[in-house]
């Protein structure tokens, strides 16, 4: 809901907008800090984890990557795995990950320690994908070209449960802070859910892949927050105080360790 | 209460013990149309310091030894009235002062005596006429008192363009807004842009900053009291205008000749008769508008009852096409009743209802879905003026207010949305209080009150507990009435004037002031959706407590009035949020609230001229504005968004001819305090900013001129008329609204940073008529 009400915020700020334009200013550089990001999808049986730094906001240059960690993901059973460093920061095992299942993560790195949890919630499948003309709801409508929104529809089991919706259109997946789609259903619990993914609006003959995830709490938090201050609103007086994505990562505070149930479905637009 | 009453005992036994000695009372009227005038001063002529002001129904009463007297009544903008009269009884004196033949002599800035500046205990006050300064520029030609005063020292604009303002280094949150009486909750049309208050309905405006008298209570910062107008009871009339947003209608006259009258007062935008004509359907299908209606009547019963009945009703509707849907408005009715039980003794009893809320509704298929919040007062008040001699003006009273919020609720025909309510929240906030400003001798003058203020946080309703990172650690449930938590506290408020001379005085204040309800907003700017909550088991009251001390000083017969202001003010229970909180829809949104202090001070400077074919005035503040919190900023004090240390303005009118004036105002201040990143990192492809530190940087500095000439149509019989040209931002500059990061479009690795600036020249174009 909040974020039907900010793209119609957005909608009067940009009709009463007369002019942007790019400008210099000086940003102080902080103290580089360890940034985590590893996700665990239910039915995959292999996870990365990506271990960065901060860097300066305008350095052109990507934010180099940290080998030498000791990184340790512990299962559901207790056992513990150890992530094999490929080199350029990124880290990588080997086991299946379940739905309904709890995780820890535990990373060394030049004498720090993070250490984060998370939940992959029980499975919820997509029930059907459906699509319909766009009306202004997105960005459709305002041209002269002929716009589709999906809805997907599912069923919200009774208690509280959080969603994350990905797409990827005619094979490329729509990953920008704009496209961040998570829901909660403090509306909506127990329903049959039909959501429209009014993050974007598709094509004639677009094949899209909708992927459904679970996530536990924390996740919907870090990738909430995240669209806050990274999505293309982010910083108008209408958006939120800015603030950096609410982390699992202990120490560090930035990243995330999630977990993700998983339902995909595939639909191709004909008009 | 005890202490109350003693406190009464002693002011009574002060009074006592004065030789035969009778009672001049009656009320100050324009003899054009009946309107009271508040704050006109009367005295005798042959010993000046004897003497009173009207109080805001235009009611005086001065007692004087038997003698013959010559009664003077001085109001700026009017010709000074004079009558003899022989004081051997009490007796009753109706003043009607009139209106000074041509402009071109007086401008009125204040119904007031000339030297008020210097002579009243008061400080940390502004008193704006609206008609005074209708030919001040500003933007798209909409009079807005309100902007008017976001130029005077101690007051700033909450942003471009907005209506919203900050006072002496508090929130816009914290500003008691009161329309006849009644509190106005949202006071800002358009998101922000257009204030709800009519300038053609209003009479008078004054604005607070400090040294707030006792009678007024509820907000931590200041209190902003709007009268409208009473209507014209000797004949009808009718004014409006025709601008380039909005038209306004005004029509008054009497019920009945010299015994009442009524005003109705319209106004309505109409940009969205421009989205008709657009191609775009969706557009074309689109609301976008507000509009505001006032309305006062009264009617003198006799010659010791008079009754008012005032309403405000105002919206603002946006719709796109016909699946998305949002307005918002206050609504707000007063009615009061004023009895003279005699000659010293004044009373008003009031009741007033206001109402805010906001509503929106989306139809994401055929099925709609509606989504409200709102806040309702229903608020009793009495007050008393007594004047027991002219060394005394004493006021006393009582008020109640019974506040329902509904936080939120939402009625679906969807299948996806439940219908869900979240729990409703009662309060009762009570408030008992009295003042005297009394003179002690020539010399000194003294200002002083004590409220104590009662708030209950009432059933029925569940209270929930948070643990330090904002969890729900239990909840309980509690029946109809019944008290979760109650709070309370003495707020005294005491100012002094001491005279050097007969033009130049010193003056120093202290005030504390409570607050009991809190407005909670996620975002950097007031939103139509921000919700109010009462003070509760998780929530304490806001206080702030503030000590002021100022030099003033009148030059060349009171033509010039100048000013210095010094302030050093401390706020406790301040209220601000985690990170990411999610405050929309949510029962526990208390959990997301962390709570720190605040201070603020500064010196303010005024110098301004009120009289002649020049008027207008120089307002510099210097302050500070700061925060802390023990989970912002790790812990460091840090600038709130008021924190603006430089802030300037000039604003001049000057009447070339009878029929041709011209003004000009420049605003210079330091950029607000703002977040931005000093780092990045990704996550995935996504560029996140990386902050470290809040409000640590600042917006570029802000200035524009404004520039406007008003023309007089020649007068036909009863019909005047007049054009009002105006340009906002005279040499264009591009004033940063804000500035946003995005990555640079063909270097995915490169950052920008992007200033966003509105109305860069905004000329416009009013007709304002009156008959």
């Amino acid at each position: 809901m909040k974020n039907i009400l900010r793209i119609s915020l957005l909608f009067v700020s940009i009709a009463l907008v007369s002019c942007q334009d790019v400008i210099d200013i000086k940003l102080r550089d902080a103290d580089k800090k360890y940034v985590v990001e590893c996700a665990l999808v239910e039915g995959t049986n292999e996870s990365r984890l990506v271990l960065t730094q901060t860097n300066s906001f305008f350095s052109t240059e990507r934010n180099a990557g940290i080998s030498g960690a000791t990184v340790r993901v512990f299962l559901p059973d207790g056992s513990a795995q150890d992530m094999a460093d490929l080199g350029a920061g990124v880290y990588s095992a080997q086991f299946d990950v379940e739905d309904s299942s709890t995780y820890r993560l535990l990373i060394e790195v030049n004498g720090q320690q993070f250490e984060s949890t998370t939940t992959v919630p029980p499975h919820i499948g997509i029930d059907t994908l459906t699509y319909e003309l766009a009306s202004a709801f997105g960005s459709g409508g305002s041209g002269d070209s002929v716009k589709y929104q999906i809805f997907v529809d599912f069923q919200d089991p009774v208690g509280k449960n959080w969603y994350k919706i990905n797409t990827v259109v005619n094979g490329r997946a729509k990953n920008s802070a704009d496209d961040i789609l998570v829901l909660d259903d403090n509306l909506n619990d127990g329903t049959l859910i039909v959501i429209p993914i009014f993050t974007q609006t598709f094509n004639p003959y677009d094949t899209v892949q909708v992927e459904l995830q679970g996530i536990d709490k924390a996740t919907y938090d870090f990738w909430n927050t995240l669209s806050q201050v990274a999505s293309s609103g982010a910083g108008s007086p209408f958006s939120a105080a800015p603030a950096n994505p609410v982390s699992n990562i202990s120490n560090s505070r930035l990243g995330i360790f999630a977990g993700y149930s998983s339902s995909k479905r595939e639909i191709i637009i004909l008009p | 209460m005890k202490r109350i009453s003693l406190f009464l005992l002693l002011l009574a036994t002060s009074l006592t013990g004065f030789g035969q000695n009778f009672t001049l009372s009656g009320s100050v009227k324009d003899a054009s149309n009946g309107e009271d005038i508040i704050g006109a001063a009367v005295y005798v002529k042959e010993q000046r310091t004897k003497g009173t002001v009207t109080n805001t129904y235009g009611f005086y009463s001065l007692t004087l030894p038997a003698g013959k007297y010559t009664i003077e009544c001085q109001v700026l903008g009017y010709a000074l009235f004079e009558q003899i009269v022989n004081l051997d009884r009490d007796q009753t004196l109706a003043i009607q002062v009139s209106q000074t033949p041509t402009i071109t002599k007086e401008v009125v800035i204040e119904g007031e005596r000339r030297d008020r500046n210097v002579r009243s205990a008061e400080m940390g006050t502004l008193k704006l006429d609206p008609k005074a300064v209708e030919t001040v520029p500003v933007l798209f030609g909409e009079r807005d008192i309100i902007k008017i005063f976001q130029l005077t020292p101690g007051v700033k604009s909450a942003g471009e363009g907005n209506a919203g303002f900050y006072v002496r280094g508090g929130g816009s949150d914290q500003n008691l807004i009161l329309l006849d009486e009644a509190p106005v909750y949202n006071a800002s049309h358009l998101l922000g842009f257009f204030s709800v208050f009519n300038s053609d309905a209003l009479k008078d405006v004054t604005l607070f900053k400090g040294g707030m008298p006792a009678e007024y209570g509820g907000r931590a910062s200041s209190v902003m009291d709007i009268k409208m107008k009473d209507g014209n009871n000797k004949k009808f009339s009718a004014r409006g205008g025709i601008g380039l947003i909005a038209s306004r209608l005004t029509l008054e006259g009497p019920i009945k000749k010299d015994k009442g009258s009524f005003i109705i007062s319209a106004r309505r935008t109409y940009a969205d008769v421009f989205l008709k004509l657009s191609k775009n359907e969706t557009q074309r299908n689109s609301t976008l508008y507000f509009y505001d209606l006032n309305m006062k009547a009264n009617y003198q019963l006799n010659d010791h009852n008079r009754i008012f009945l005032s309403g405000y009703f105002g919206r603002d509707n946006f719709g796109l096409g016909n699946f998305f849907g949002f307005d918002w408005g206050n609504a707000t009715g007063t009615l009061r009743w004023n009895h003279i039980f005699n000659d010293k003794l004044f009373a008003n009893t009031s009741a007033i209802y206001s109402n805010y809320n906001y509503r929106f509704k989306f139809s994401p298929d055929s099925n709609e879905v509606k989504f409200g919040s709102s806040i309702k007062d229903i608020n009793l008040k009495q007050d008393f003026s007594f004047f027991p001699n002219p060394n005394h003006k004493i006021k006393f009273g009582w008020n109640t207010i019974y506040h329902t919020f509904v936080p939120g609720e939402v009625k679906s025909e969807n299948q996806s949305f439940n219908d869900t309510t979240l729990t409703k929240r009662y309060a009762l906030e009570s408030g008992v209080y009295v003042q005297d400003d009394f003179s002690l001798n020539e010399k000194i003058q003294i200002h002083v009150g004590l409220r104590y203020s009662l708030f209950d946080y009432l059933g029925a309703g569940e209270a929930y507990t948070f643990d330090s990172k904002g969890a729900t650690t239990s909840v309980r449930t509690y029946k109809s009435w019944e008290t979760i938590k109650t709070y309370g506290g003495w707020e005294p408020r005491i100012s002094g004037r001491y005279s050097i001379n007969d033009n130049s005085s010193v003056k120093a204040s202290y005030n504390r002031a409570y607050q009991y309800l809190h407005l909670l907003s996620n975002s950097t700017s007031t939103q139509p959706t921000d919700i109010w909550v009462p003070s509760s088991n998780n929530v304490k009251p806001q206080i702030a407590d503030q000590i002021a001390a100022g030099y003033f000083r009148n030059l060349k017969e009171n033509r010039y009035e100048l000013s210095v202001e010094g302030y050093y003010k401390w706020m406790s229970n301040q209220i601000d949020y985690r990170d990411g909180a999610n405050l929309f829809f949510n029962n526990q949104a208390e959990g997301q609230l962390v709570y720190g202090k605040g201070r603020a001070f500064g010196v303010e400077f005024l110098a301004r001229k009120q009289t002649g074919r020049l008027t207008g005035w120089i307002s510099y503040t210097l302050s500070r504005s700061l925060r802390t919190f023990a989970d912002i900023n790790f812990g460091k004090e840090f600038p709130s968004r008021q924190d603006r240390i430089h802030d300037f303005a000039i604003v001049g009118m000057y009447e070339i001819s009878e029929r041709l004036k011209i003004s000009a105002n420049w605003i210079y201040y330091t950029g607000s305090a703002v977040t931005f990143p000093s780092g990045k990192y990704y996550i995935g492809d996504i560029t996140v900013p990386y902050y470290t530190e809040r409000n640590g940087y600042r917006m570029p500095a802000y200035h524009r001129l404004d520039l406007g000439v008003t023309l007089y149509n020649k007068k036909r019989e009863r019909f005047e008329s007049s054009w009002n040209f105006s340009v906002y931002n005279a040499y264009a500059r591009r004033n940063a609204y804000s500035i946003t990061f995005r990555r640079n479009a063909s270097d995915p690795n490169r950052q920008e940073a992007v200033r966003t600036a509105l109305f860069r020249i905004v000329p416009s174009v009013t007709y304002n008529f009156s008959f």
